[in-house]
């Protein structure tokens, strides 16, 4: 569940930059013959609707309806007694608790006339109950996979969501800047440091995992099931800054030479992204960069954004093609070096 | 990893279920929110993505994962044959179609996606609720045990809580402290939220930037995970010396509490339970606080998932299971103070409860230091 700070704040997310995304949506939805579309949420998938909304449930589950004309409207499943806190922290739209969220909407659609044709992101990943009560109310509802459609207008970034991601961005840096003002290398009590920086810092949401031994393999792991740290270990941290998720990945060595290592992989990874050109795919990039450092070997990569539910996706990777890194993605890169593992992620 | 005893345990109970129901298969759905049926069949603990797993009764399981980082997690753990299927239903459906002519129950069933459901009957699956669902409430042995060091590590963690609650401190930065101390305790998981303030609270959430002053009512729950399985455990503390109002006021709630844990044994409806806290409330006319306007449940079951059948309500008749671990908690809004919440974990047994918190029931008081 989330459980760090949650608050809107207009300077962050304008209700301008909120207006102007459900407006491309609006448009793409009257040249696709929509009479509305439908964003389901819960804590696994929550993205379409906090970039629509601002809101990102902390726990449960809800249905976003946008119709073709004004405002949002939000059924949850929340208790009324959060209805207060949601308010407090979702700038735009109707919000409404039920326990069937879906139901009240496709009673809605049931009482609308004419056609209905019901959009819906990610529509084979929509609960099945969800959709049973959609079709069991309104049958004569027709639900269109709205993915596409969704995905063109969400890849535009706008300033808004440019600066939510740059500031999670220095909240993961921080955060993890502790491995190295930390005097202990215990693990697990990093783990708890880095944690507690990023929620101090007002991160909504933080997941820290510990690849424990890197000479072994990269894995990143819970902590409950992290055994035997070895002498190289990496962090990565998942941070969610107002909705907004980025990761950061470091590798650590005690042994010095290897420590040397590490920072030399760090700091070729470092330039690429501060130099790399945004036209051209950046895996092929990221090779020549890794070139550099005697030794090292890429062994995997990926490359992350946001486009649909879930807040990052794997978009491009060593698996399943090159592509160029557009903004606030996140690149992560796997490296073999004297034998043992090294594995980074960064913003970009 | 070697599997845990845990999961080879579950993995045995699974495939005396599916004898008995005469299921070939379970198939089994899971995510960050809803990981129980997940984690019992297949002992992984997903963080992100979605995850499905077929579960044969020969023993063999196949996890789906969408996403590649939790997939080299599941393969690091090693408890199942572990697919990166950023495809998910495309994956799913396949691996259903080569399961050949089979009986598959799939769980939960209200979450399962729409890509496999609107062709249920040509895939061969079916709701298989009832072959996990009493699963996920009865506990046995182990499970019980990792429930007790959850709720060891609850009690320890409100310490945490309560050392961090001074005034001048922002909600969060609370969250912070206690969520820091989890991890380093390797906890990987605690379901929590937060009231801050006086009678103007009507409930907990999470946190938005308030800042404790003296006086003030804090209210928590902590829900620590252990191998999978959580405890909670509610207090409320003040700020300072608590008001003879804020005393009175949790009296109550000192009583419902006991008068709720006392209704505790097997075989009871979960709605005698909650009319004994509600009476509680009735006698001092604060029956209008026991509703929906005010409170959502009267506590509920706990388990691989920190709010799980049965819900603790007056029109909830489900019985108590032995050996089913439920909290029982009379939180609610108190007109005279403001929110209010007190509740323990505990093990439902033929002739009561055993307590599995050992955490004073008073009306915690924070000194304000000079």
């Amino acid at each position: 569940m989330r459980r760090g700070y949650y608050g809107w704040d207009e300077s962050e997310l304008p209700l301008a930059a909120l207006a102007a995304r459900r407006a491309r949506l609006q448009t793409a939805m009257a040249g696709a013959r929509l009479d509305g579309l439908a964003f389901y949420t819960n804590i696994a998938r929550p993205a379409a609707v906090s970039w629509l909304t601002g809101f990102t449930p902390y726990w449960s589950e809800g249905l976003l309806f946008v119709g073709r004309v004004g405002e949002p409207e939000f059924a949850t499943a929340l208790s009324k007694r959060v209805a207060e806190w949601m308010r407090a922290v979702t700038p735009v739209g109707a919000l409404l608790t039920t326990p069937k969220p879906a139901e009240y909407f496709a009673k809605r659609l049931a009482n609308a006339s004419g056609p209905r044709r019901l959009g819906v992101l990610e529509l084979d990943m929509l609960p099945g109950g969800q959709a049973a009560e959609i079709l069991a109310v309104a049958p004569d509802v027709e639900l269109v996979d709205a993915t596409d459609l969704f995905r063109a207008a969400r890849l535009q970034r706008d300033d808004a969501e440019l600066g939510l991601f740059a500031h999670g961005a220095v909240i993961a840096r921080e955060a993890l800047a502790h491995i190295d003002s930390s005097a202990s290398r215990d693990a697990f009590a990093l783990v708890g440091a880095i944690e507690k920086s990023a929620r101090d810092a007002r991160a909504e949401d933080v997941q820290v995992t510990l690849a424990p031994d890197l000479a072994r393999d990269a894995s990143f792991m819970r902590v409950d099931r992290a055994e035997a740290v070895g002498e190289s270990f990496a962090i990565r941290a998942s941070i969610a800054y107002k909705s907004t998720w980025v990761r950061r990945a470091r590798s650590v060595s005690t042994d010095a030479a290897l420590a040397s290592r590490f920072a030399a992989l760090e700091g070729a990874l470092d330039t690429l992204i501060a130099r790399h050109d945004p036209t051209r795919p950046i895996g092929a990039q990221l090779a020549n960069a890794l070139h550099a450092v005697p030794g090292a070997s890429l062994k995997g990569w990926t490359l992350e954004d946001c486009r649909g539910s879930y807040p990052l996706e794997i978009v491009a990777g060593e698996e399943i093609g090159d592509a160029t890194a557009g903004a606030c993605s996140i690149l992560t890169v796997h490296a073999l070096i004297n034998g043992v593992n090294w594995i980074a992620s960064r913003p970009i | 990893m070697t599997p845990s005893h845990a999961h080879i345990a579950r993995s045995e109970i699974l495939r005396e279920e599916m004898e008995r129901a005469d299921i070939d298969a379970l198939l089994v759905y899971g995510n960050a929110w809803h990981a129980d049926s997940l984690r019992y069949a297949t002992d992984f603990g997903i963080q992100e993505g979605q995850a499905l797993a077929l579960v044969g009764k020969d023993g063999v399981t196949t996890l789906l994962l969408d996403d590649r980082a939790e997939a080299d997690r599941a393969r690091a753990e090693g408890n199942c044959e572990v697919v990166f299927a950023p495809k998910l239903i495309e994956a799913a459906r396949d691996l259903l179609s080569r399961a050949g002519n089979r009986r598959v129950a799939a769980t939960p069933w209200r979450l399962m996606p729409y890509g496999l459901t609107r062709d249920a009957r040509d895939l061969r699956i079916s709701d298989g609720a009832a072959l996990l669902e009493h699963l996920l409430m009865g506990k046995r042995e182990f499970e019980l045990a990792a429930a007790r060091r959850a709720a060891a590590l609850a009690d320890e963690g409100y310490k945490v809580f309560r050392d961090a609650a001074r005034p001048g401190r922002k909600d969060y930065e609370l969250i912070a402290e206690i969520e820091a101390f989890f991890r380093a305790h390797r906890v990987p998981e605690n379901f929590m939220i937060i009231g801050v303030g006086g009678v103007e609270v009507r409930g907990m959430a999470p946190p938005v930037g308030k800042v404790i002053k003296e006086g003030d009512l804090v209210t928590t729950e902590l829900t620590p995970c252990v191998d999978g399985y959580y405890a909670q455990v509610c207090r409320t503390l003040v700020s300072g010396t608590p008001s003879d109002t804020q005393l009175k006021s949790f009296a109550v709630f000192q009583e419902a509490l006991e008068a709720g844990l006392a209704a505790v044994k097997s075989g009871v409806p979960a709605s005698a339970i909650a009319k004994a806290e509600n009476d509680v409330f009735r006698a001092y006319g604060l029956g209008d606080y026991v509703t929906s306007e005010y409170t959502r449940v009267r506590g509920h079951g706990i388990g691989l998932f920190p709010d799980q059948r049965p819900q603790i309500l007056e029109d909830v008749h489900l019985p108590i299971v032995g050996d089913s671990t439920i909290i029982v908690h009379p939180n609610t809004y108190h007109p005279d103070a403001g929110y209010m919440v007190l509740g323990d974990t505990i093990i439902a047994r033929a002739n009561g409860h055993e307590c599995l918190g050992g955490l004073s029931r008073e009306l915690f008081s924070v000194p304000v230091r000079g």
